[in-house]
């Protein structure tokens, strides 16, 4: 089965609230090695995203920002582009490339935030094995009722046999997830 | 050349530290991050001409060569850490990037292609060009936008800028990749321009000085702020440093001898 962002994304994700001190942020994000935290309230909703770009603007003026006791709510921002769990890799790519993100929050018809899916993390289905790969070719071939042309998949470039009259074919596996590119063997005879 | 005397029998010559001039440096928070450190000690070397150099900020450069096929490029960006290859050719010259957004293209290859294809931007044919790339050479932007190292960073900044990135290649007089900067380890400071930090500052000594900001010079070369004393004072203009460091932007401050006669102007 072709991955979804639920299969790619972290989670469980950590968050902070939108009470939190900056330096709670600025920790959290140091501890775990993170870009961006995005801020929960009481009831796992997603209200907002608190990048490290906003913290070291604001670290750079420690006095100030002690004096107005910033809280993660009033320096993150808010809408945040968001993508369900049961989206394609397509799908969050998409989103990603278009306003030009870093990361996506996922969540839950709720609103809750159920992980985090960077562009790193979709990229990852390019790691997998070839086997993989050709299963999940194989599958998407026979739910669109086209045949099974794959001859081989070596690095992610999938070999296709069968000659001109491939074309559906040959789209759909290349949008497969994973598939670097697809190459075509002229039918013989 | 800045012209900063000790007395007039000296003539015009480069600031030195230590000349008895108090000499603030802004003391970053308890951090462990590389870059802040690097800032600071950016901020010291530089200081003393009022630059931060492109060489204090950068990170070793990731290279590829050329041929590098997609399933390697993937994972040299995730083991790397970085978000940025510098491609390279056989005899190891730089002659173009990959990022991770450039690999991204592919899984949205079917919306790309897609799209109608009369009149494309140069933008969008580059997007359908790397959507179906398979190596470093297909899937590269090219010419390298890249900075000396050398030069000032806030000019690696408006570079940036300008052209809408996240990094930039570093890449030394004998056209070798030598680094990269990283938007993101150019701190906030840097993104601010000098004229807005030298507005701020004077607004700064109208409010708090009687008198207002009238006696006090104020020139700011690449985050560092220089003040000079236009007339008598009849307070120490010392004392103003530490409400100066707190302007945003602001790297370092100083009070400089400068008699009102001389012109002064940033090193360039």
């Amino acid at each position: 089965m072709s991955p979804t962002i639920q299969d790619v994304m972290t989670s469980p994700v950590v968050t902070i609230s939108p009470d939190a001190e900056l330096k709670d942020a600025a920790a959290r994000l140091r501890a775990g090695g993170f870009s961006a935290l995005p801020v929960v309230d009481s009831q796992g909703r997603l209200v907002g995203i608190l990048s490290e770009a906003d913290l070291l603007a604001r670290a750079e003026r420690p006095a100030t920002s002690v004096r107005s006791g910033t809280l993660a709510g009033q320096l993150m921002s808010r809408p945040v582009v968001t993508v369900s769990a049961d989206a394609s890799l397509t799908e969050a790519a998409d989103l990603l490339l278009r306003y030009g993100l870093q990361r996506l929050p996922v969540v839950d018809g709720a609103g809750r935030l159920a992980g985090i899916a960077s562009r790193g993390d979709l990229l990852k289905v390019f790691l997998r094995s070839d086997e993989e790969v050709a299963r999940d070719v194989r599958e998407r071939l026979r739910a669109e009722g086209l045949p099974d042309l794959v001859t081989a998949v070596e690095d992610g470039v999938v070999t296709l046999s069968g000659g001109a009259g491939e074309e559906p074919a040959r789209r759909v596996v290349e949008a497969v997830a994973g598939v670097v590119a697809v190459r075509d063997v002229p039918a013989v005879g | 050349m800045l012209a900063g005397s000790q007395g007039a029998a000296e003539g015009p010559s480069a600031p030195r530290m230590g000349s008895g001039r108090a000499w603030r440096l802004r003391t970053f928070g308890p951090t462990d991050t590389l870059v802040a450190a690097r800032m600071l000690t950016a901020a010291m070397n530089g200081a003393t001409n009022g630059q931060t150099l492109v060489r204090d900020v950068m990170r070793p450069p990731v290279l590829v060569p050329e041929r590098t096929w997609f399933r390697e490029l993937v994972r040299l960006l995730r083991d790397s850490g970085s978000g940025f290859l510098t491609v390279v050719d056989a005899g190891g010259m730089p002659i173009g990037a990959v990022t991770g957004e450039d690999l991204l293209l592919k899984l949205a290859r079917r919306r790309i292609e897609e799209r109608p294809a009369g009149h494309e931007s140069a933008g969008r044919r580059a997007e359908r060009r790397k959507a179906a790339a398979v190596t470093a050479r297909e899937l590269m932007s090219e010419p390298l936008v890249s900075v000396p190292p050398g030069e000032p960073a806030a000019e690696a900044v408006r570079v940036m800028r300008r052209r809408g990135l996240r990094h930039l290649a570093v890449v030394d007089g004998g056209g070798r990749a030598v680094g990269v900067v990283e938007r993101g380890d150019l701190l906030a400071t840097l993104l601010r321009d000098d004229d807005e930090i030298r507005q701020d500052v004077e607004d700064l000594l109208a409010r708090e000085l009687r008198g207002g900001a009238i006696g006090v010079g104020v020139m700011v070369c690449d985050g560092v702020v220089l003040l000079r004393r236009l007339r008598d004072l009849d307070f120490r203009l010392d004392d103003v440093l530490p409400a100066v460091l707190e302007v945003e932007g602001v790297l370092a401050a100083r009070v400089l001898d400068v008699s009102v006669a001389e012109r002064w102007r940033c090193p360039s």
